[in-house]
């Protein structure tokens, strides 16, 4: 063997070697937050529109039209564009700012704006302030503020506390008009073995405003198992109360799957019932019907492509005893740089 | 002598080449791969997708937008 061929085979090695550390190193799943911005782009569509309310005039008498109430499937926005950046301004701060379009129902969307700055106030403590924005096309601005703050007491141990308030004005008659609203979310997360957490959260709720006003409080628990077939197992319950006449619960299994070190693969089948006194919390013409009985299952796949980009996509399915069913596509990028 | 040298030398490489095959396609994993299943209990996924993304949250439940939307995940 000549030394010149001893030579390239030393550099062809070497170059193996660094082309193997790099892949290796690339199929990271969270390097991404180490790097300084995070844009994120979501699109999510849903064919609730063929669903979603039936026919509210029962029959005419006369002049007197009969209406049905509308059954509620769900007032959040299931159409909808989100573009959000994150930004780190120095070692210990991070600025956010997200930008949401909404399709609530035919003829009504949302504009929502949000600045957001998190910073981490000590080793341990990280604290987070909110501001959001949001106008309706029904011709009504909302405004609402937040303070929060994750306390990691060891290791094993963390704990979440969250304030927010929100505010809107007269003008928002179509929903229910003038509101204000306190909300307060304790959260605790306790490692119990090395492949075992459990998680419970806390939320209390009063709303004060010209249609509605009560209190709610929420209770959910996480048992959390991860398998050695890098598996991660989540089994919550949830339980709702509120001084208007609901209560519900909610159980509902996780299951996260490494398909390799890259990609992860989530499902998720979600149970709801409730009893209410077939109550509204704003909009009139839609109320929480009693005995609700909903169930969605959905499955969600993320891939990290590069250390750069992540890449993910969901497909939900939604069905409940009120003869509503809807599917949810959701496509989604995060890229960090 | 020199081809001795060379002999060994070029058992050596194969060693190390195999070693790096073997690395890449068999079970073995760069160091912070083995840490992160060492804290399995701290790997991404035993974060719940609610923890792991909250804009999700949101759309999921209808928690965390603003305070109309707080009041309907009932």
């Amino acid at each position: 063997m000549s030394q010149g061929r001893l030579l390239h085979t030393l550099w062809l090695l070497i170059a193996l070697h660094i082309v193997l550390i790099g892949t290796l190193s690339a199929q990271g799943y969270d390097d991404a937050f180490e790097m300084r911005s995070k844009l994120k782009i979501e699109f999510q569509y849903a064919d609730y529109g063929e669903y979603e309310y039936p026919e509210p005039i029962l029959y005419r008498y006369g002049v007197a039209e009969y209406k049905q109430l509308e059954p509620y499937i769900a007032n959040f926005p299931e159409k909808r564009l989100l573009i959000k950046l994150t930004r780190m301004t120095g070692d210990q701060t991070a600025l956010g700012f997200r930008y949401q379009y909404s399709d609530i129902k035919e003829g009504v969307n949302q504009h929502f704006v949000e600045g957001k700055v998190t910073k981490q106030l000590t080793e341990s403590i990280t604290g987070l302030l909110a501001v959001q924005l949001l106008r309706d096309s029904r011709e009504y601005t909302a405004f609402q503020a937040g303070i929060g703050t994750l306390w990691d007491l060891s290791v094993l141990t963390s704990v979440q506390f969250d304030l927010q308030y929100f505010y809107r004005g007269p003008e928002a008659d179509v929903v229910g008009g003038q509101l204000s609203t306190g909300n307060l979310r304790v959260k605790a997360r306790q490692v119990l073995t090395l492949s075992t957490a459990l998680q419970a959260e806390y939320s209390f709720y009063s709303a004060d405003g010209e249609a509605v006003s009560f209190n709610s409080h929420s209770i959910a628990c996480w048992l959390s198992q991860y398998l050695p077939t890098e598996t991660a197992v989540h089994f919550n319950v949830r339980y709702y109360t509120n001084s208007a006449g609901i209560s519900s619960v909610a159980p509902s299994v996780e299951v996260a799957q490494y398909v390799d070190w890259a990609t992860v693969l989530w499902l998720k089948y979600r149970h709801y019932f409730n009893r209410s006194d077939n109550v509204s919390l704003g909009e009139e013409s839609i109320v929480i019907p009693d005995g609700l009985r909903s169930s969605s299952f959905s499955a969600q796949l993320n891939r990290e492509m590069s250390r750069e980009l992540l890449l993910y996509a969901k497909y939900r399915h939604y069905k409940s005893n009120m003869g509503v069913q809807m599917n949810t596509y959701m496509l989604g990028m995060v890229y960090s740089f | 002598m020199t081809r001795k040298a060379f002999g060994t030398i070029g058992l050596l490489l194969f060693i190390v080449v195999l070693c790096l095959t073997s690395a890449f396609f068999g079970g073995c994993v760069s160091s912070d791969l083995a840490l992160r299943m060492e804290t399995s209990v701290n790997s991404p996924i035993m974060k719940n997708l609610q923890d792991n993304d909250e804009d999700l949250f949101q759309i999921e439940d209808g928690i965390g937008a603003v305070g109309e939307a707080a009041a309907c995940p009932t």
